[in-house]
C-alpha cells in the first residue's frame, strides 16, 4: 500500500475493473464509480489524492465533473488524469485548460503504461 | 410686236431670277444667278427703248443706260460663273471690292459722254459715236465676259455628271446669247453704224432662257425643275383654253352670221374665261376645306396618316400601347367609329385583343373568327365589296367593315379590323389603299412588340427557374451539410464505440500475455500474440479512419508551436527502437544544426511514426536514417525558409508505378516483395501523413528506385532561430 487514495470514474465495466485491479496491485486504495452522477458525488465527498476521469460518462460528462471539482477550493489541488479513447485534440486541450494534469488514451496505452502515467503524477509532484 | 416680245423676254428673265432666288436665298449661286437675270431683264428694256424714244436726247440717255446695264451684266455674269455651283462666295473681300469699284467706275462713265459722246439719227436709226472712254468699257466687257467664259469652259471641263450637263446648257445658251448680242449691239452698231438689228435682241435672250429652262427641267439646274414643269403645264393649259375659246368664238360667229366682236372685246372675253377656268380648281378646294368640317366628311390626308403612323410605330415596344396608338391614329384620321387589333397564336386562336370602341362583349366566337381569318389571309376584306353570303353576314354580325390581315415574313399573326366610318360613308379606294400599304409596317411593329413581350416573359421565367434551382441547391446543400454532420457524428461515435470493446480486448490480452493470470504456455502465447497484434491493427485502422474522416471534413485542429525537429525525431526513434532491434536493423538520427519549425508537434510526431513504421515494415537489412536540411523556396510572396526531413531506408525500393499511388487513400504496394498481410498497414497512413503535412504548410514526397532503397521526405515551415542565452 502506498497510501494514496484513488478514484476512478469510468462507465465501461471491463476497463474500470481492469484498471482498478492493476492499480490496487500497484498499491493504491481504489474507489470505483460507474457513472457521472455517482462519480461527482463521490469526488466531492471523499478525500482523494488522485482522480481518474473518463470523458464519455452517462448522466454527467467528465469535463463537467472536472469543472465542478476544480471549483471547490479544497478539491482543486487534486491531480486529475483524463481517460479517453477519443484522442480528439479538442477535448484534451479543453481538459488541460480546465486543469487536468495528464491523460491516458485507453486504446493505446498498455496497462503498464497506464500505471506509469499515474505514478508520474506523484513523482512530478514531489519533484516540483 | 417687238415691244411685246421685249416685255415678254424681260418678264421671263425677271420671273426666272425671282424663282431662282426664292428657291434658295441663302445659296450664293442662286443669288448671283438671279442678279444676273434681273440685270438682263432690265437691259433688254433699256436696249429697246432707244428705238422708240421721242427725241435724240432721250435716245442718247437710253443708250447710255444700256451701256451702264451692260457693264453690270458682264460683271454679274462673271460673278455667277465664278461661284457656281458652290453656295458660298469664295472671293476674298479685297478682290471683290476692287472689281466692284472698277465696274462701278465703268458703268458710271457710261452715263457720261465719255463712252458714247453723241448719237445722231440717220435714216431713222440712231447711230452713236464712241467717246474716249470706250476702250475702258471694252476692257470691262472683255475682262468679265471673257473671263466668265473662260471660267465656264474650265468648269465644264472639270465637272462630272449632272453639273456637267447643267454647265453645258448654260455655256451654250450664254455663248449664243452673248455672241449674238455682241454681234448685234457692238459690231453692227458701233462699227457698221446699224441699229436695226437691235430689235432682235429679245430673241437672243429667249434663246438663253430656253437653254436655261431646259437645263432646269432636264438636268435639275437650280432645282427648279418642278417649278418650270408646272409653269409650262400652266402655260400650255392657258394657251389651250385660249385657242379653244377663240376657235369656238370664231366658229360661232361664222355660223351665226353675227358681226365679229371688236378685238378689244374679244381679248377681254378670252381673259375672263381664262381666269374662271384657271381659278376653278383652287377655289373648289378652298370651299371644300371650309365646308367639310360642317358636313363631317373630313378630308383624308394620306400623308398625315402615314406621318403619324410612322412616328408612333417605333415609339413604344409595349404591345398594348402600340396597338392602341395605332388604332387611335387610324380611327382619328379616317374617322372610324371603332377598331381592334386581334392577335393570334400559331393555331390561329385569339391570344390578344386590343380594341378601341368595340364593346367588350362583342367578342368574336371561335368558329366565326377562324372563317374570318381564312378569308382575310387571302387579302383585305372590304364589307361593301363583298357579295351577299353567309360570310358577309358574319361580318355584319360583328359590325366589321374592314378586315386587314397582319403577316410578318409570310406568317399570319393577326388582324386589324374596323367598323364603319363615323359618317356612315363607305371607305374610299384611297383610304383602303393607304391602310393596306401600312399593314406590313404595322404587322412588323406588332411582331417586334410580341417578341419583346416574349423576351420579358422568358426573362421572368428564367429568373424564376434560376431562383428555384438555387433554392433547390440551397436545400440540397443544407441536407448535405446535415448528412455530413451526421456522418461525422457517426464516425466519432462509431469509432468510440468500436474502440471501447477493443480496448478491453487489448488490455486483457496484454494481462494474459504478461503472465498476470498465470504462466502462459508457449503455444497459447503464440496464438494469443497473433490475436493481440490483430487487435492493435484494428485499433489502428479505426484511428486512421477517424483521422481521414476528420481531415476530409476539415475538422482537424492544429495546435502549432515552435519546436526542434531533431529532438522530436530522436524521441520517436527511442520509442520505436525496441521494434527495430527485434528486426536487427538500425535507426539513426543525423544530428544537424537546423532551424526550429512551426507546426503541430503531435501531428508531426504522427507523421514521423508513420514514415518510420513503414520503413520498419519493409527493411530487412540495413536500417533507416533520418536526415535534415534547410531549404529556401521561392513562393508567391517571396522567399520562404523550410526544413526538410528525409527518412532514408535501405529497403527494397518502390517501383514507379507504385510511387504514384502510394499517397492515395488505400494506396498500397501491390508489387512489393513482402505481403501486406504479415506486416499490416491500413493503406491510409501515407494519405493521412500527406494531408497533415500539407495542412501544416509543407510538402511531402518520395524518391525511390527498385533495389536501391527509398527516401521519404517532407518539409515544414522554419522559424528563424533567435539567439538564445
Amino acid at each position: 500500500m502506498n497510501g494514496k487514495k484513488l478514484l476512478i470514474v469510468e462507465d465501461e465495466q471491463d476497463i474500470r475493473e481492469l484498471y482498478a485491479e492493476i492499480l490496487r496491485d500497484e498499491g493504491y486504495e481504489v474507489t470505483e464509480a460507474w457513472d457521472g452522477e455517482v462519480g461527482l458525488k463521490t469526488a466531492l465527498s471523499g478525500r482523494f489524492d488522485i482522480i481518474l476521469l473518463d470523458v464519455m460518462l452517462p448522466k454527467v460528462d467528465g469535463l463537467r465533473i472536472l469543472k465542478e471539482i476544480k471549483k471547490k477550493p479544497e478539491l482543486s489541488k487534486i491531480p486529475i488524469v483524463l481517460l479517453t479513447n477519443l484522442g480528439a485534440d479538442a477535448v484534451i486541450k479543453e481538459a488541460f485548460t480546465l486543469g487536468a494534469e495528464a491523460y491516458v488514451i485507453k486504446s493505446e496505452y498498455t496497462p503498464d503504461q497506464v500505471i506509469n502515467e499515474v505514478n508520474k503524477v506523484f513523482t512530478q509532484e514531489t519533484a516540483a | 410686236m417687238a415691244l411685246l416680245l421685249t416685255i415678254f423676254a424681260s418678264f421671263l428673265c425677271i420671273i426666272t431670277g425671282l424663282f431662282v432666288y426664292l428657291k434658295n436665298p441663302k445659296n450664293w449661286s442662286n443669288t448671283l444667278f438671279s442678279l444676273f437675270a434681273f440685270v438682263l431683264g432690265l437691259w433688254i428694256i433699256a436696249d429697246f427703248l432707244p428705238l422708240i424714244s421721242v427725241s435724240d436726247q432721250w435716245a442718247l440717255f437710253w443708250l447710255r443706260l444700256n451701256m451702264f446695264l451692260a457693264a453690270w451684266l458682264c460683271y454679274t455674269f462673271f460673278l455667277f460663273v465664278y461661284v457656281f455651283p458652290r453656295s458660298k462666295m469664295g472671293f476674298s473681300m479685297r478682290y471683290l471690292a476692287e472689281s466692284f469699284i472698277f465696274v462701278s467706275l465703268v458703268s458710271l462713265l457710261s452715263l457720261t459722254p465719255l463712252v458714247f459722246s453723241n448719237a445722231s439719227v440717220s435714216g431713222g436709226a440712231i447711230v452713236p459715236s464712241p467717246g474716249p472712254a470706250m476702250p475702258l468699257f471694252a476692257l470691262n466687257v472683255v475682262l468679265f465676259l471673257g473671263g466668265g467664259f473662260v471660267q465656264l469652259v474650265r468648269k465644264y471641263r472639270r465637272a462630272v455628271h449632272l453639273e456637267r450637263a447643267q454647265l453645258r446648257f448654260v455655256l451654250v445658251g450664254a455663248l449664243l446669247m452673248f455672241s449674238l448680242i455682241l454681234a448685234n449691239n457692238f459690231l453692227a452698231v458701233v462699227l457698221l453704224k446699224n441699229t436695226e438689228l437691235i430689235v432682235l435682241s429679245p430673241l437672243y435672250i429667249l434663246v438663253f432662257v430656253f437653254f436655261v429652262a431646259y437645263a432646269m427641267v432636264r438636268h435639275r439646274f437650280m432645282d427648279l425643275h418642278l417649278v418650270v414643269a408646272r409653269t409650262v403645264t400652266f402655260a400650255l393649259l392657258t394657251l389651250t383654253l385660249a385657242i379653244i375659246y377663240v376657235a369656238g368664238m370664231s366658229a360661232f360667229f361664222s355660223l351665226s352670221g353675227e358681226a365679229a366682236l371688236p378685238l378689244s372685246q374679244l381679248l377681254s372675253q378670252i381673259f375672263l374665261t381664262l381666269i374662271i377656268a384657271l381659278t376653278f380648281q383652287p377655289l373648289r378646294r378652298t370651299i371644300e376645306r371650309m365646308t367639310d368640317p360642317i358636313f363631317f366628311k373630313g378630308h383624308f390626308e394620306a400623308q398625315h396618316l402615314l406621318k403619324d403612323i410612322s412616328k408612333t410605330l417605333p415609339s413604344t415596344i409595349i404591345m398594348k400601347e402600340l396597338a392602341e396608338n395605332i388604332l387611335r391614329i387610324i380611327m382619328a384620321q379616317v374617322r372610324i367609329r371603332s377598331g381592334a387589333v386581334v392577335l393570334t397564336d400559331r393555331k390561329k386562336k385569339i391570344r390578344d385583343y386590343f380594341s378601341l370602341g368595340f364593346l367588350k362583349d362583342n367578342r368574336i366566337s371561335g368558329r366565326d373568327f377562324s372563317s374570318i381569318c381564312l378569308e382575310a389571309e387571302r387579302g383585305r376584306l372590304v364589307f361593301e365589296d363583298l357579295d351577299e353570303s353567309p360570310f358577309k353576314e358574319t361580318l355584319r354580325k360583328y359590325g366589321l367593315s374592314l378586315v386587314f390581315p397582319l403577316s410578318v415574313k409570310g406568317s399570319f399573326i393577326g388582324l386589324l379590323v374596323a367598323s364603319e366610318k363615323e359618317s356612315g360613308d363607305i371607305y374610299s379606294t384611297e383610304e383602303v389603299s393607304v391602310l393596306e400599304i401600312l399593314m406590313p409596317e404595322i404587322a412588323l411593329a406588332i411582331s417586334n412588340a410580341l417578341s419583346y413581350e416574349e423576351i420579358v416573359k422568358f426573362n421572368i421565367t428564367l429568373k424564376e427557374e434560376i431562383r428555384k434551382a438555387t433554392h433547390k441547391l440551397k436545400v440540397a446543400n443544407e441536407k448535405l451539410k446535415v448528412l455530413d454532420k451526421i456522418k461525422d457524428d457517426f464516425v466519432s461515435v462509431a469509432s468510440h464505440e468500436l474502440r471501447t470493446p477493443m480496448t478491453s480486448i487489448k488490455s486483457y490480452m496484454w494481462m494474459v500475455l504478461n503472465n498476470r493470470a498465470g504462466q502462459v504456455p508457449d503455444k497459447m502465447k503464440n496464438y494469443l500474440e497473433r490475436a493481440y497484434r490483430a487487435t492493435e491493427r484494428l485499433i489502428s485502422l479505426v484511428n486512421d479512419m477517424l483521422n481521414v474522416s476528420r481531415i476530409e471534413s476539415g475538422r482537424i485542429e492544429l495546435t502549432s508551436e515552435t519546436f526542434d525537429l531533431v529532438a522530436l525525431s530522436q524521441e520517436v526513434v527511442d520509442e520505436l527502437k525496441p521494434k527495430a532491434d527485434e528486426k536487427k536493423i538500425y535507426l539513426k538520427v543525423e544530428k544537424t544544426e537546423i532551424d526550429r519549425v512551426f507546426a503541430d508537434r503531435n501531428r508531426v510526431k504522427e507523421v514521423i511514426i508513420n514514415l518510420l513504421g513503414n520503413g520498419l515494415k519493409f527493411v530487412i537489412e540495413g536500417g533507416i536514417t533520418i536526415k535534415f536540411r534547410a531549404l529556401s523556396l521561392k513562393m508567391r510572396a517571396g522567399k520562404k525558409e523550410f526544413v526538410e526531413v528525409s527518412v532514408v531506408d535501405t529497403g527494397p525500393g518502390i517501383s514507379d508505378e507504385d510511387l504514384r499511388r502510394l499517397f492515395e487513400k488505400f494506396g498500397r504496394l501491390e508489387n512489393s516483395y513482402v505481403s501486406v498481410a504479415t506486416n499490416g498497414g491500413t493503406g491510409l497512413g501515407l494519405y493521412i501523413s500527406k494531408s497533415l503535412v500539407e495542412l501544416m504548410g509543407g510538402k511531402i514526397g518520395l524518391e525511390s528506385k527498385l533495389g536501391e532503397g527509398s527516401r521519404f521526405w517532407f518539409t515544414l515551415p522554419a522559424v528563424e532561430s533567435k539567439v538564445e542565452n
